[in-house]
């Protein structure tokens, strides 16, 4: 217990969060390896402070630990539903504390990622994602990117991107909306990792 | 906004929930549609799959090995809540799949596929067991229970992938994924008792369920 074990590595992430649900810790710890990377980029990068950070991805896989049994694989993937709990807890954080950062994303440069111990499929698959997704990000219209960067990282809300941006509510709502559509459809698009329906 | 908030649909504002950026003072009306729309909860859901994305964004970085340690060591003071049953039992209940598991088990044991009774009854320790698993290889049982599966070089169909189950009083826990093509040794930290049975399904490549979807290709009752 305590350790994800060789007997885990062969489970795929549905699989792991069917023993997660019967309390299984080797299981957990198996999720945590082929996760927490993500996790704890797309925590630091909203909170910009490694503790913060390490507070929000624990919190986030205690959750969905304690969880376990609400999870509904017709809902969003395991995986989807770590970075939403990893999201929600760090965007709760910087609210709180008024920290928002504002530097737009790196290059689409896929950064090699350092630990191997999921096995190396899976950072190439962890690689592919982020290409792409930063492709979808250079394809939006530079003010959709610039907005949809804001909420997800920065944590403004509507309003507060309204004021931020000197632009209606309305606009703002309207924007958003497309953005995220137009994020889908090129996502779908261009390969088939958005999750099937 | 006016009115009854069940009859207000989210419209554009699901992709605000989405992103996790609704204003305060319309959390509550959304709040309330959603625990009472499933349509735009789906929507929601959807979108939310999407925007999700962007959390691969960012470089991932690993964090310092303490969290992990961190992290599992939290877990033994909170114990997972119990799993609901009619949910892990779904599938068996469907009487078609539950016919083809009995079948498919009654024809291996009958076939003589078994390849060793388990000796001596008792409070005797069992010693290892192999079942077989037709084109899939075996599977042993070690004397404390625990399953190994060694399996044979098996291809899959284009899209698919085989999963192995063990089934025990009507639950399914996963065994673990079989790679395409290739023979392997799989440890699982699943224990086997008498009566339970090891199964080999067919699932989506990418969307392998909590529990199996189809029927047994092959099962097996120890």
């Amino acid at each position: 217990m305590g350790t994800g074990g060789s007997e885990h590595t062969s489970l795929s992430d549905l699989g792991l969060m069917a023993l997660v649900r019967r309390g299984d810790e080797g299981a957990l710890a198996e999720f945590y390896d082929r996760h927490a990377a993500t996790a704890y980029g797309l925590a630091m990068r909203v909170l910009r402070d490694r503790r913060d950070a390490e507070d929000a991805v624990q919190e986030a896989f205690t959750t969905l630990w304690r969880s376990a049994a609400q999870f509904d694989p017709a809902r969003s993937s395991p995986s989807t539903w770590l970075l939403v709990l990893t999201h929600r807890r760090a965007v709760d954080l910087v609210r709180r504390e008024a920290r928002r950062p504002t530097a737009r994303l790196e290059p689409a440069v896929a950064a090699s990622i350092p630990d191997e111990s999921a096995g190396p499929g899976h950072s190439v698959w962890l690689s592919m994602l982020r290409e792409q997704i930063l492709g979808a990000l250079e394809r939006l219209p530079e003010g959709m990117r610039e907005l949809l960067e804001l909420a997800y990282f920065g944590g403004y809300t509507q309003s507060e991107l309204a004021a931020r941006l000197d632009m209606p509510l309305g606009t703002v709502k309207t924007r958003m909306a497309r953005a995220v559509a137009l994020l889908r459809e090129d996502m779908t698009t261009n390969r088939d990792w958005v999750r099937h329906e | 906004m006016s009115g009854d908030p069940r009859e207000q649909h989210l419209g554009e504002l699901a992709a605000a929930c989405a992103l996790n950026a609704v204003d305060y003072d319309e959390r509550p009306r959304v709040d309330a549609h959603l625990a009472a729309c499933p349509d735009c909860r789906a929507e929601v859901d959807r979108l939310t799959e999407t925007v999700t994305g962007l959390a691969y964004a960012p470089s991932p970085t690993e964090p310092p090995a303490e969290l992990r340690a961190r992290v599992l060591a939290g877990l033994s003071g909170i114990a997972a809540p119990p799993v609901p049953v009619h949910r892990e039992r779904r599938w068996l209940r469907r009487p078609r799949l539950v016919l083809a598991v009995a079948a498919a088990a009654v024809i291996l044991v009958v076939g003589g596929l078994v390849a060793h009774e388990r000796g001596g009854g008792g409070l005797a320790p069992a010693p290892p067991q192999t079942v077989a698993l037709g084109k899939f290889g075996s599977a042993t049982v070690g004397a404390d229970g625990q399953l190994v599966l060694n399996t044979d070089a098996v291809q899959p169909p284009p899209g698919r992938t085989y999963e192995a189950w063990l089934i025990s009083d009507g639950h399914a826990a996963p065994a673990g994924i079989l790679s395409p093509g290739q023979a392997q040794r799989i440890p699982t930290s699943l224990v086997v008792h008498p009566g339970d049975t090891i199964a080999v399904t067919s699932e989506p490549l990418h969307g392998a369920h909590l529990q199996p979807t189809t029927a047994p290709i092959v099962a097996t009752t120890v």
